[in-house]
Order: structure tokens, then sequence, then C-alpha cells
């Protein structure tokens, strides 16, 4: 299953309790915690949602992820795989066993980033020859040779499933395209871009889904399922269910574990001197 | 999704046939695939280069699945999936119809050169995904 799309996380401000019997209790814990935070990534789960956990909370297991994560640093030790979101135009390059000793490259749009650990997958799409093209890959995969970053952007929603149903020129890439360096240090930039749909029938009812990159859906949508509406169960209150987001997004504590894990994976690599390579790494907040 | 009895398909090779279904807009259709599946009487979904059997223009024709639209679930690592499910129809003999596949196919269907129909399909794609 996809995960809801544009789930949108309400962000309560951060409470700190004061103790006016004892403040000197309270100051010193907010002070090892901004110095614990030093060097560590505030956008982590987005930038690496391969090191999240499980969205299942029943499934979360402490000794797989650990196994796994350790698989995931050496993979990347060995291959660069570069920040990349949603909306951002990635371009593969990997081997292929039917093409010989040549490389298979593609470019695309990615629409979807799917699963955590070893198993995560990203989805790139591209029009070739008004034919729309999808190609899935498994991020550890060993055939992967290379990842590119030709644009670094973000959209307005974490799933560009509905680019099926679009219009093909917002789902075509130039197979050539130089990459575009992103400045170091500043903020992603969001592409506000609305997509026109073509005429229904669509692969989902895009009309009730609370996209936030698709330019009204309702007016293109056929009377049949406009009578449909008041039928279908809409979900639309989940995203205030506080104790729902708890249970399938990360929480502050592991992302710091994780990082600091990844940290030292780091510090220890280069010690030995085998590599250069840094894992952990972001475009906005770049020193 | 996958191919099923049924399924409406696009023919991308430049046979008369082919070009006369699509530009009347009636579809050829899927009606048997030619593979073993794993229920004994019970027909499989149609792949990736698997022949199948169609309807089109009140005629009955085997082709190959160049082609195939695969749910999310279903997608294989590096596979490319189409929009739409593409086809190359083939004669009696079981040679291509058409001389030349107007669309890109995958890398994929190279796995099948052994076999000396699908070989003759592979020698008519000028552009591979």
């Amino acid at each position: 299953m996809f995960r809801p799309a544009a789930r949108e996380v309400v962000k309560l401000p951060t409470r700190f309790f004061s103790c006016k019997s004892e403040p000197t209790r309270a100051a010193p814990a907010k002070k090892s915690t901004r110095k614990e935070l030093a060097g560590l990534i505030p956008a982590f789960p987005e930038i690496y949602p391969d090191f999240l956990q499980s969205p299942v909370w029943n499934r979360r297991n402490a000794l797989k992820e650990e196994l796994e994560r350790q698989d995931m640093l050496e993979r990347r030790m060995n291959i660069d795989i570069p920040e990349f979101y949603v909306g951002s135009i990635v371009a593969v390059t990997s081997s292929d066993r039917n093409l010989g000793s040549k490389e298979h490259r593609f470019v695309g749009i990615c629409i979807r980033r799917e699963k955590e650990g070893l198993l995560h997958q990203f989805t790139l799409r591209n029009t070739i020859e008004n034919i729309g093209v999808e190609v899935m890959y498994d991020l550890y995969n060993p055939t992967i040779k290379k990842i590119e970053t030709l644009k670094l952007e973000k959209r307005l929603d974490s799933d560009l499933t509905y680019l099926v149903d679009a219009l093909p020129e917002y789902s075509t890439f130039d197979f050539h395209m130089e990459p575009q360096a992103h400045p170091a240090g500043t903020p992603i930039p969001v592409n506000e871009v609305k997509v026109k749909l073509k005429n229904p029938p669509w692969t989902r009812r895009w009309e009730i889904l609370s996209y936030r990159g698709i330019e009204d859906t309702w007016t293109q949508a056929t009377p049949w399922f406009k009578r449909k509406l008041h039928k279908t169960l809409v979900n639309d209150y989940e995203k205030y269910d506080l104790i729902a987001n708890y249970r399938t997004g990360s929480t502050k504590e592991q992302e710091v574990f994780v990082q600091e894990q990844m940290q030292k994976f780091e510090k220890e690599r280069h010690a030995a001197g085998l590599t250069r390579r840094r894992i952990l790494k972001s475009a906005a907040s770049h020193k | 999704m996958g191919i099923h009895r049924r399924t409406r398909l696009n023919v991308v090779d430049n046979s008369a046939l082919g070009k006369e279904a699509d530009t009347t807009g009636k579809l050829p259709y899927c009606i048997h695939v030619y593979k073993q599946g794993r229920r004994a009487k019970h027909m499989p979904h149609a792949e990736l280069g698997d022949k199948i059997l169609v309807a089109i223009r009140g005629q009955m024709r085997k082709a190959y699945v160049v082609g195939a639209n695969t749910h999310a679930h279903y997608r294989k690592h590096g596979v490319p999936v189409t929009d739409k499910n593409m086809i190359v129809l083939l004669d009696e003999e079981g040679n291509p119809l058409g001389n030349r596949i107007t669309a890109p196919i995958p890398t994929k269907l190279m796995a099948n050169r052994g076999s000396v129909q699908f070989s003759k399909v592979l020698a008519l794609a000028n552009k591979y995904i």
C-alpha cells in the first residue's frame, strides 16, 4: 500500500515545562540537548526515508533495523547516493545483463519513495516518444552503478502518482539534461506547479484525494463520481489524530540515534583511511 | 492490473491491421494467454514477453506483449513499465505481421533472444528503454 499521500503533520509548539521550585534542574537538560544536536540534520526523515522505522508499529524490530542499517551504510560507502526528493529529476545508471557490457541510463522525475530499510525503492517517470514510462529501482540494489540528481527540488506533494493521469508535458524530461547545481546552504526550492489532468477515466479518484499539486479536479470529474461523493468514506480528519501520527511517524530520539550512528561509522572509515566519502549530508544545511 | 481476458491493448507495429484498429478506435483485446499458470485450468496474467491471443477487427491473432502496465506492488527492479499495454501482432506462421516497431521496448525482452520467434520481433525494434 502507498502511504497516505498528503498527510499533513500538525506541528505543535514544543513545550518546556519550567519547574520554579528547582530551576537548576530544568536548565542544564536543555543545554545538553543543544550540544548533542550539533552536526545533525533537521530534515533527516525527508532526506533519508530509508533509515526510518516501519510505519506499522508492531512491525518495528530493533535488531532487524540495526542489521539492515549496517548493510545500508556499507553500501553507501561504495556508491554515492545523493540527496533527492519526490519531485526531483534523477538519473540512474545501472548495469543490465541483457545489454552485455553497456550501461543502461534512465532519467526521470521521482514520483514515489516507498518502504524502509534495505527494501527502499523509488520510481522514476518520463515520457519517451509519447509513451509514459515508469521504472522502479531498489535503492540498495547492487546493479545500480550511479545515481545523479539532475535537479534538486520538491513538489507540493510527497507522492506524484497522479502524473500518470496528467498531461504528458508534465512528465517529459530530456535524457541529455545538464545537471543543475544546488547552491550549498540554501533551502530546497519547492516547485509549486499545479498539473492539469487528462479527461477521465482516471486511475484513481483524484477529486476526493487532497493533493495540492493538481489543478481543479472537481470540474473535470465525471457526474457519476460526483453523485457518489456522499457515499464515499472520506478520512480527512485522520491528520488530526496525533497518536496515529506518533505511531506511524519517526521520533526525534530515533532520528538522533541513527544520525549519531552514521557519524560514528563515517568517522571510523575516514580514520582507517579507506575512503573520504561522506554519508550524512544535507544540501540545505551545509556548512 | 495485468493482461487477462478482455484487457485492451495497443498495437505498436506498422502492420495494416494494427493501424486499422488504431484509427477506428476499436482496440484489440486479449482472449487467451499462452502460458502455464500456477493453478491448473486457471489462465495466468500475461507479462512482458508472453504470447497471447487477441481479438482484432473480427479476427483472432497471436501477439507478443512488448510493454505491460504493472501494478506498483508487482514491479521489478529496473524493469520499465509503460502506461499502456503494447503488443506486436504475429501472422499464422508466427512471424511478425509488420516490419517495424514504432515504440521503445524494454531491454528485459532481450532475455528472450533464444526463442526463434521472439528474435524476429526483436529484430524489428529500433529503440530500447
